[in-house]
């Protein structure tokens, strides 16, 4: 049997490292963003800056494939509650939420996704994943206090 | 036990972006990671008439407005190169958790940056928060 390759020698990996740099920066400049512009306001201008990666893939012809119904309906959605997620990032900042703790809190996430892949695909989690899920709760009654 | 506002939002924003893991997988499964960003950013723009404030955004400085637009730029690139990563084999059960460790960026830089204080209580959560998404990550 071949050996797995290694994660640093696969594509993903380095797209994922370049998601976690973009969204640290994305934390961190609307947490100061915020501070002056409301939620609202603040959203409807973070999409203008969104807009830009978009256009250039356009010009760019790299969305020829996007007929098919089911996942531009997918991708659509997916714009639409992340919005609604960032609205509610941005009321958490705006109401005296401390970046850090909002940040690590919000990035929890993937225990819901887990939840819904496990519902939905009936994916199962490993016991690293179940322990995970037992601190992640302990993190989020410890915030609460 | 009392949830203060910030952590209600918080918590609500987890389970938007919980539903949105999934979302991410079975579009990229569909489309290019490209085609999905750009009915992602039309996603964002269908809310726009929601969020339209009415009133010029002159009365915000050109500091703050350059932060949120930046920030925008931020959040198209972390996005495209998770639908990337996605459609170029990575696992949704392994990348979703593994650019979930993006807060431990943020924990080292937004005290240094922004001056925050965190209490002690703060600081353990923070710890288990961030053992919880290494452990989801494995």
């Amino acid at each position: 049997m071949a050996p797995a390759p290694r994660p640093f020698t696969q594509r993903w990996f380095w797209y994922s490292i370049l998601t976690i740099i973009g969204w640290a920066g994305w934390a961190i400049l609307l947490k100061i963003g915020s501070v002056e512009i409301p939620t609202k306001p603040s959203l409807f201008l973070q999409t203008f800056g969104m807009a830009p990666l978009a256009v250039v893939l356009v010009l760019a012809g790299s969305t020829g494939d996007a007929r098919n119904k089911k996942g531009v309906t997918y991708s659509l959605l997916n714009g639409v509650i992340t919005g609604i997620g960032i609205l509610c990032l941005l009321a958490a900042y705006r109401s005296g939420g401390n970046t850090s703790v909002v940040s690590v809190t919000a990035s929890l996430y993937p225990l819901v996704t887990f939840a819904l892949a496990a519902l939905l695909l009936g994916e199962r989690l490993s016991r690293s994943q179940m322990l995970g899920l037992v601190l992640a709760t302990i993190a989020i009654v410890l915030f609460s206090f | 036990m009392h949830f203060a506002p910030w952590l209600l939002f918080t918590i609500l924003a987890l389970l938007c972006f919980g539903v949105v893991g999934l979302l991410q997988k079975l579009s990229t499964d569909l489309i290019s990671a490209e085609s999905a960003l750009v009915w992602l950013v039309v996603g964002f723009l269908l809310l726009q008439p929601f969020l339209y404030p009415g009133q010029s955004f002159r009365i915000y400085s050109a500091r703050s407005i350059a932060f949120v637009f930046a920030a925008g730029s931020l959040n198209a690139l972390g996005s495209w190169a998770i639908l990337a990563a996605m459609k170029s084999g990575g696992k949704a059960s392994v990348v979703v958790p593994f650019t979930a460790v993006y807060p431990m960026v943020v924990c080292v830089v937004a005290p240094l940056l922004l001056h925050e204080h965190i209490t002690m209580m703060q600081g353990l959560g923070i710890a288990c928060g961030l053992g919880a998404i290494l452990l989801l990550a494995k």
